[in-house]
This record gives C-alpha cells, structure tokens and sequence, in this order.
C-alpha cells in the first residue's frame, strides 16, 4: 500500500512538472520509421530547397521585366500621342478640309450656307467637361473625337 | 465630282514632306517599341513556362518524400 501510495505521489509529483509533455506523450508514441534511401530523400528535399530558391529569383526577374514593360508602354503611349498631336495639328493644317463633297453641294443648292459648311470641321466639337479623374476625361475626350472622326468619314462614303 | 484634285502650295509642299518624315520617323519609333513591349511579354510567357516547370518538378519531389515519409516499408 505504501508502495502503491509513494509511486501515486510521484505521478502526481511528476504531472505537476510536465502535465502536457505527459499528455503528448501518451496521445503519440514515438515511432521509428525507417526510410529506405535517406540519400535519395536528403538529396531531393536539397533539390526542392534550390527549386524553391530559383523560383524566388524568377519571381525578381519577372517583377523587373513587368515594370520595363510598365514603362516601355508608357513610352509607347507618349509616341503615339506625339503622333496624333503632329496629324491632327501640323498635317491638317497644310491640308484643305474634309467636306468636299458637302461644300459643291451647298454651293449649288444653297450658297449661304458655304461658310457654315467650311467652319463645321475647323471648330472643335465641345468637349464634355472633366469630371472627376483625369483619365476618364480622357477617355471621354477621345471617344468624342473618335465620334466626330467617324461622322467626318460617313460624310466621305 | 466625288473625287476632287487637291493642291497643296509649293512653299508650304516643303513643310509638308518634312512633317510626313517626321511622321514616318515617329511611326517607326512607335513600331520598334511595340516590338520591344512583345519581346517582354515572351519573356514574361517564357518566365512562366519556367515556373510551371519547376512548379512540376517541386510537386514531383515533395510527392517522393512524402511518400517515403508516411509509407515506410514494412519488415
């Protein structure tokens, strides 16, 4: 009994020291495993490491490269703006206006009507005011010109 | 009627061919960049073929170590 009483003791002893290392214990008994080809597994988890490793470095490169492609079409976005500034102010300027067919028309209908016909295409349709973020004003601004283009080449046939 | 000639002034033809230079000149600026921006996108596609690839070669691996971790060989 005595026995019995000093070994419930030192449990109890014991489990106030490492109650849940206790508890983890009786839940997972330790195993052994043997695994056949160490090398083999030691090797590919190295492999796996390096992969991970060179993965990471693609992920650096391709970052770099989206960011040249951000600016290489950021460039590509001001030369076509630049065009589109010389087409639509240097070349028109040199070339009569479009209309042509309208303004014989007129002229054999309704003379009066020529100066109207002629200032149609010099004066700019209105822009719709900006609103809010300048990008949207953007779009609005070509939409509009795009309109206005599309309209011009009706005209033509 | 429909087709109408077009005159353009001799001093002002000048400055009109200069701009077409300036234009064609733009136009190819524009053209080179646009094959820039399509060489970064192959690269782009490349880079992730590549990652695909490793990507495989990662699931391959865990694959055998998991396997020779949870399935021991039995005596």
């Amino acid at each position: 009994m005595q026995n019995n009483m000093t070994n419930t003791s030192k449990k109890k002893a014991v489990k106030k020291h490492h109650p849940k290392s206790n508890v983890h214990k009786e839940n997972d008994p330790e195993y052994m495993i043997q695994i056949s080809d160490p090398s083999m597994v030691r090797k590919d988890i190295l492999e796996s490491l390096r992969e991970v490793i060179i993965f990471m470095q693609g992920y650096e490169k391709f970052t770099k490269i989206q960011k040249e492609k951000v600016t290489t079409i950021a460039t590509l976005k001001e030369d076509v703006k630049g065009l589109k500034g010389l087409i639509e102010q240097k070349l028109k300027k040199y070339l009569p206006q479009g209309k042509l067919k309208s303004i014989v028309q007129s002229e054999e209908t309704a003379p009066p009507d020529e100066n109207r016909l002629i200032q149609t295409p010099t004066t700019p349709s209105p822009l719709p005011p900006r609103v809010g973020k300048e990008l949207s004003g953007e779009i609005e601004q070509l939409e509009s010109q795009l309109k206005d283009i599309e309209s011009q080449l009706r005209t033509l046939g | 009627m429909e087709k109408m000639p077009v005159f353009v002034k001799v001093d002002e033809y000048d400055d009109v061919l200069a701009l077409m230079k300036t234009i064609r000149h733009k136009l190819d600026e524009a053209k080179e960049t646009l094959l820039k921006i399509h060489d970064l996108k192959n690269e782009e596609d490349h880079q992730l073929e590549q990652w695909q690839n490793t990507l495989e070669e990662l699931e391959k691996k865990v694959e055998f170590i998991d396997h020779a971790l949870s399935e021991p060989e039995q005596y």
